[in-house]
């Protein structure tokens, strides 16, 4: 089930088990008086390893996930060494084939016998976010000091940002290895952020999340207006979950001394669809946008003929948008989700382009919550995609337009 | 070090939202963050 929980599932630690405070408060206490690098390091990553044996504890998943971060560190080795003979082509060759062995782990029926995972099954929490730190840490290997194993394994497990996120960049994560920032003056904001994260998440989001209506659990006995509401509540009730899901993990390890990266800027103040990703889950879509979307636009201007590089630059924005979708799960809902909005997102850029921005002087008030009301009401109705599967998607969508659909 | 009272407040709005998490909390029905991503 796409949106079951992986915790309940798997009998996983939850932000607000007893296990998750006993691990952060250790790890609290490390931070604090552990001043020797490399100890400490290691005291932080048995922390997080501790962390991930919550979730998975089968030799499979242990064996593969160590692979995948002895190759990862091995080809961060490679580049480090050849340095600008690691082409830009070749980097992206590097993200797509890591980018596959991530589809194929994570669903062990994709392609079938073809797919290696298919005869052995492994389960990897927060595999998506490790595969984009591992990205994170290969493009930014040419400028670090020596690389470390340790290190690396620690940025890749940090427990507090495993399951998803934020995704920090590496250089960032290992500067602030070396010296934790501890400022007793943010203590108590960190404890209040915490506090706050939790009574989105387990307070407000996961309460009214039983409530069928928001989760669509009888969408063929609702009426057309609650589907509305309905559809219209997701992105509220996913920001609840995900925003204070990353107030209680930026709050944790704030008070370990570490600083990580926002994951959200009042995403509901967007008043266009490119606005709003530049606004949600922003540690991915930087990443995206840096690693990805760059370096094939780099190309684009570098090779096409002119005429056709606005052409080939939407369709690089439309396909970010795709892997992005696909990124979360290889599912006809995430395809078509990310199809959406990649479509979304050029006729965004043709409007741009063709209409221009601003050109009619400011815009009044009300039009700007109007935008607001639609990039909302855009994004929360398409997230029926994510939710059921594609065969009830043309029920669902009919009844609330009024066309009755349900066979 | 002496408590202001703004460190006072702030330490029961700190308990009071604790008390509001320990009272409210739904441990069983997270649907959303704790995917398999």
């Amino acid at each position: 089930m796409l949106f079951q929980s992986a915790a309940a599932s798997v009998g996983g630690l939850s932000l607000n088990s007893f296990e998750f405070l006993l691990i952060s408060a250790a790890a609290i206490i490390i931070s604090c008086v552990v001043s020797h690098q490399p100890v400490r390091n290691c005291a932080l990553l048995l922390l997080s390893l501790a962390f991930f044996a919550g979730f998975a504890f089968d030799p499979a998943s242990i064996a593969v996930l160590g692979c995948f971060l002895a190759v990862s560190y091995w080809i961060g080795l490679l580049r480090k060494q050849y340095g600008a003979r690691f082409t830009m082509e070749l980097q992206l060759v590097v993200i797509a084939g890591l980018w596959i062995f991530l589809f194929l782990a994570r669903d062990p029926k994709l392609l079938g016998g073809a797919n290696p995972f298919h005869y052995l099954p492994i389960h990897i929490i927060g595999i998506s976010y490790m595969v984009f730190r591992s990205i994170s840490y290969l493009m930014e290997v040419e400028f670090i000091g020596k690389p470390s194993f340790l290190r690396f394994c620690l940025y890749v497990m940090f427990f507090p940002a495993l399951l998803a996120g934020p995704i920090e960049r590496y250089r960032t994560f290992e500067g602030q290895l070396a010296s934790p920032v501890f400022d007793s003056k943010a203590v108590m904001p960190a404890l209040h952020r915490i506090a706050n994260g939790m009574i989105k998440k387990f307070v407000l989001a996961d309460n009214l999340a039983v409530f069928g209506i928001f989760s669509f659990d009888n969408a063929a006995e609702m009426s057309g207006p609650m589907l509305w509401v309905g559809a219209l509540s997701q992105l509220g009730l996913i920001y609840l979950d995900f925003s204070g899901y990353c107030d209680i993990v930026i709050g944790t390890a704030s008070l370990m001394g570490f600083r990580l990266v926002e994951n959200f800027n009042r995403p509901f103040d967007s008043t266009t669809i490119q606005e709003f990703w530049n606004r949600w889950h922003i540690s991915l879509s930087t990443l995206v946008r840096d690693y990805i979307f760059t370096p094939i636009n780099i190309i684009v201007i570098k090779k096409a003929p002119r005429r056709i590089q606005f052409a080939l630059i939407s369709l690089v924005y439309f396909g970010s948008m795709i892997l992005i979708g696909l990124w979360h799960g290889v599912t006809w809902g995430f395809l078509a989700f990310g199809t959406i909005h990649g479509g979304a997102l050029v006729a965004s850029q043709l409007h741009r382009k063709y209409v221009g921005v601003g050109a009619k002087g400011p815009v009044s008030w009300p039009v700007i919550y109007l935008r607001r009301i639609l990039v909302y009401a855009f994004v929360s109705t398409t997230l029926i995609l994510w939710l059921k599967s594609y065969s009830e998607w043309g029920a669902i969508y009919g009844k609330m337009l009024g066309l009755q659909l349900w066979h | 070090m002496a408590l202001s009272r703004k460190d006072i407040i702030q330490i029961l709005w700190l308990v009071a939202k604790i008390a509001v998490i320990v009272l409210l909390s739904n441990t069983g029905h997270a649907l959303f963050v704790y995917q398999n991503f």
